[in-house]
């Protein structure tokens, strides 16, 4: 769906996403990285239906890149750099329809 | 325009209470400056708890978890009503020993609604709990609704039944004169009934005032924070006895965090201020609790408008200065959850019909209140 | 670093970056608080980072932010970067969050720079994967060297679409489809300000070149489209669009839309200054006077999120507000404040010559927020047009009522994404004028704040 076009540094950083190593360039958000490196570049479930949600805005407003990065629930993927060692995941979590109609 | 009881507030106490006088073939107006629920029955967490509730309020509560588990019957919703119990967990052994002092004394009442539970069922039902709490009082039949939902719920069913309901409309004086009394308000004119509730929540002490009636209500401003929503991390809602919190998880996951940590209220126009050295008091105690929540993320915060009495206990009885004005106020930040009940009771009572148990607990003048 | 500042900007983009540098070298003691690693704000995002290469594809009007930049790092204005505000006070405290830590801090006066957004505008299928935001994808350029696989389906109304279609076409991306919204004869009904953008020539003509460029760049192209949805299984895999006559459906994997641009206003809701209606973009503003001060003293707001001007328009508030804050604040006389605010005036003035122009011709299509029943407002809390507009039967008339109701606008975006929506089926479904409504309202925090963090946040004493 997407892919790196500028080589910057040419330098790569390995996280791990779903549990899987993945090699990603340098300097890159995780939301970025999701998006080119990912097979299926959904970050996220939908807390009330399930859908596959993917990055939408990428400047930090949508809120739809929300992952578990290092163990942190909710944090934006899009406003966070990929580091060495990271530790990416989608949240599984599926609330169901809420109380209010 | 004229009616048999124009009601002031279009809270929960406000619609429960018209909804079954409009029953029992009353005409009933219901003055709501803003819209129903808007400054506390419908922003508030839901709760709808027997547990530590003063035992002066257990009938009251009893009566409205009757109504809790048969909502649609009521009011033709279920008002997004769903089981789920309370824990009050001991911090200290001495502390222990004062919960089990409690429920033998609720016991003696002929209460059997709490429940002494030991140090591992407390962690069953609150994994990550603090390590030195010893154990906990339960309650199982309590639950949780949707406030939204519940208000909307009786809007419509008082609507369905007849009542009318003005929104956007003020009380700006009321007068007693021979049929009764006469309302100003900003919107409808002048409005005649025979009697009036005052179930005016923040703003019960000023309606009290345009009749010379003074109330010990003080408007307060609660906050609550909500996260975003987690994995079931509580069995039950959770609450400990060195600390002032309540924790609630609800159906889909997210969590309320509150405990009476009050924003800063300007009454005149409806608005609170929230107060982030209360609300970090109230992240504190609940993380010292249960510091597995150290990573969830408080998604918002919010305050709403209620009134609060010195005693923490409600106000339901007739003025005693100025017949025919019932009061119904001071709910002192839990008023949802016993509001079905209370609108049952104080519809009777304005008919005058005994509700069926003792009331001199809720009336101005008892002991705690002077 | 210090707790008490004369003024702290939030945002590093062209307003917050000129302010600094301007009100740094007037003497004022500045902070620039700032959500991203590096300064550019959105429009010269990761400015210093780029390669000879890159810079070369993003063209001279993203270069220039270097000057900007290069100024600001040289002033005596300190940065303060990845650190995420999320509460201001009309009294000038501000909350952040900066590496899992929040603290409270004070300045004398807070200048929000946050700038713009792309305009929520919802469509069928708009929250599958495979759509996004045009100016997401010219971030994702910028910031992370990603560019999609192409085929690219771009969609919308605004000059924003002409640049990254130019962008995307210069790194090997094939645009095949290019579907314009913006309002039919739009450029003849607007004809009346043309005149008067033509004090800008220069501009005037980029612009139509840029056209041309597009143009020939795209494989097909439609105007006047008049609605669209996408469709796919868990992504998008089809589009379909329509247009007086008639409606074509097309595959696609990649959806770049865009319905123009407008001012991020979470900080002045949050602080409940006065906000104004603009009819004709279509989007709430705060009420400022001539040097971007609120109608709370001690807030101003510069840039885009005052009102969407672009970059160098953004740049010149900023030097305004820096100039009148210094002139309250430092012993600058009046003399000299006229002597300094002139050049800037008239340069804004000319930049601002073409705006009625341009803000009319790619104004948003009146029926932008028909929207079908089951179309999704509320992203975050999956709430349909349906729900909404089942709420206003049912007595509802104001957001805060919706909202309670169908929790449109309670989850974490905090009705970003669907407040333009809520607000006018509200007005349509009510009969109500926008301008008699109030901006749907935020409370702090503004941003997500881990419960851990509230508790070891450092707060300011309460003075009084």
């Amino acid at each position: 769906m997407y892919k790196q076009h500028s080589q910057r540094s040419g330098r790569t950083v390995c996280i791990e996403f779903e549990d899987s190593p993945m090699e990603v360039p340098e300097g890159i958000s995780v939301a970025a990285a999701v998006l080119s490196h990912a097979e299926d570049h959904h970050c996220r479930y939908s807390v009330v239906s399930g859908e596959k949600r993917a990055p939408f805005c990428l400047i930090g407003v949508c809120h739809e890149c929300l992952m578990e990065i290092d163990g942190k629930p909710y944090q934006q993927a899009c406003m966070i750099t990929a580091r060495e060692g990271m530790t990416v995941k989608r949240h599984e979590f599926k609330g169901g329809k809420t109380n209010a109609r | 325009m004229h009616a048999d009881i124009i009601i002031v507030g279009s809270g929960m106490i406000g619609m429960a209470t018209a909804l079954h006088l409009a029953k029992a073939g009353k005409k009933v107006i219901i003055l709501e400056k803003d819209f129903p629920g808007k400054h506390a029955s419908g922003v508030n967490a839901g709760g709808v708890r027997s547990l530590k509730r003063d035992l002066r309020e257990v009938p009251l509560i009893q009566g409205a978890l009757d109504d809790w588990y048969h909502m649609p019957e009521l009011v033709g919703s279920d008002c997004g009503f769903f089981k789920i119990g309370y824990m009050f967990a001991a911090e200290t052994d001495e502390d222990m020993k004062g919960l089990e002092e409690r429920v033998r004394a609720t016991q003696s009442m002929g209460y059997t609604h709490e429940a002494i539970i030991d140090r591992q069922q407390v962690r069953k039902l609150a994994p990550g709990i603090a390590d030195h709490c010893v154990g906990a009082i339960v309650s199982d039949h309590d639950g949780n609704a949707s406030p939204a939902e519940t208000c909307r719920a009786f809007h419509a069913a008082c609507l369905n039944q007849g009542v009318e309901v003005r929104m956007g409309c003020s009380v700006l004086d009321i007068d007693t004169n021979s049929r009764g009394f006469k309302v100003q308000t900003s919107s409808a004119g002048v409005i005649e009934g025979e009697q009036v509730l005052n179930s005016a929540g923040a703003w019960a002490g000023k309606i009290g005032q345009m009749l010379g009636d003074l109330l010990p209500v003080t408007p307060v401003g609660p906050s609550v924070m909500v996260t975003a929503p987690m994995p079931r991390l509580l069995h039950r809602h959770l609450t400990a006895t060195q600390r002032k919190l309540w924790l609630n998880q609800v159906k889909n996951g997210t969590i309320f965090l509150m405990g009476g940590y009050l924003a800063d209220v300007d009454l005149d126009n409806g608005k609170t201020h929230l107060n982030f050295e209360a609300l970090q008091q109230c992240a504190k105690a609940a993380h010292s609790l249960i510091n597995t929540i150290e990573h969830i993320p408080i998604v918002r915060a919010w305050a709403g408008l209620d009134g609060n009495t010195p005693d923490d206990v409600p106000i339901i009885c007739y003025s005693k200065k100025v017949p025919g004005l019932m009061h119904a106020c001071g709910f002192s930040k839990h008023g949802f959850a016993i509001a079905p009940m209370v609108g049952r009771m104080v519809s009777d009572m304005m008919q005058g019909k005994e509700p069926g148990f003792s009331v001199k607990e809720f009336e101005i003048g008892r002991p705690t209140l002077n | 670093m210090r707790d008490e500042w004369d003024a702290i900007a939030i945002g590093a983009g062209p307003a917050g970056l000129a302010f600094a540098a301007t009100a740094a070298d007037l003497g004022l003691r500045v902070l620039v608080v700032d959500e991203q690693d590096v300064p550019g704000g959105q429009i010269y995002r990761n400015i210093e980072n780029q390669t000879p290469q890159s810079l070369s594809v993003l063209g001279p009007e993203y270069s220039y932010g270097h000057s900007l930049v290069k100024a600001f790092r040289g002033s005596q204005a300190a940065y303060l970067p990845n650190s995420i505000a999320w509460k201001i006070e009309t009294d000038g405290r501000l909350c952040y969050s900066s590496k899992g830590k929040s603290k409270e801090i004070k300045a004398k006066r807070i200048v929000i720079a946050t700038g713009a957004m792309e305009r929520p505008a919802p469509f069928p299928g708009w929250t599958m994967p495979g759509v996004m935001g045009v100016g997401a994808a010219d971030t994702l350029i910028k910031s992370s060297g990603i560019i999609p696989k192409g085929p690219v389906t771009m969609v919308g109304n605004g000059p924003l679409m002409l640049s990254v279609a130019i962008h995307l076409n210069e790194l090997g991306v094939e645009v095949s489809h290019f579907l314009e919204t913006t309002p039919a004869f739009s450029t003849l009904k607007n004809l009346s300000k043309f005149p008067k953008a033509m004090a800008k020539p220069g501009y005037m003509l980029k612009g139509a070149a840029m056209m041309v460029k597009t143009r020939r760049l795209v494989k097909h192209r439609k105007a006047n489209v008049t609605g669209y949805a996408a469709k796919g299984n868990g992504r998008v895999e089809s589009f379909s669009y329509s247009w007086g006559q008639g409606t074509n459906q097309i595959p696609a994997r990649t959806v770049l839309m865009h319905e123009g641009i407008i001012p991020r206003t979470e900080f002045p809701r949050q602080l409940g200054v006065e906000h104004c209606w603009d009819p004709v973009q279509r989007y709430w503003y705060p009420k400022l006077n001539r040097f971007g001060r609120s109608s709370q003293p001690n807030i101003y707001i510069a840039g885009d999120g005052g009102f969407v001007h672009g970059a160098v328009a953004a740049e010149l508030k900023g030097r305004l507000a820096a100039i009148d804050i210094a002139s309250e604040l430092t012993d600058l006389t009046k003399p000299k404040k006229e002597t300094l605010l002139n050049p800037i005036g008239k340069a804004l003035k000319l930049e601002l010559a073409p705006r009625p122009f341009i803000d009319g011709v790619y104004q948003p299509r009146k029926p932008l927020y028909d929207l079908d029943d089951a179309t999704m407002v509320c992203r975050c809390e999956e709430v349909l047009a349906q729900q909404i507009r089942g709420a206003i039967i049912q007595g509802m008339k104001t957001a805060e009522m919706v909202k309670s109701i169908t929790r449109c606008g309670m989850g974490p975006c905090q009705s970003r994404m669907c407040s333009c929506s809520l607000t006018e089926i509200i007005a349509e479904e009510t009969g109500q004028m926008i301008k008699d409504m109030a901006p749907v309202s935020i409370r702090p925090p503004v941003r997500q704040l881990s419960i851990g963090e509230l508790t070891r946040m450092e707060l300011l004493k309460e003075e009084n």
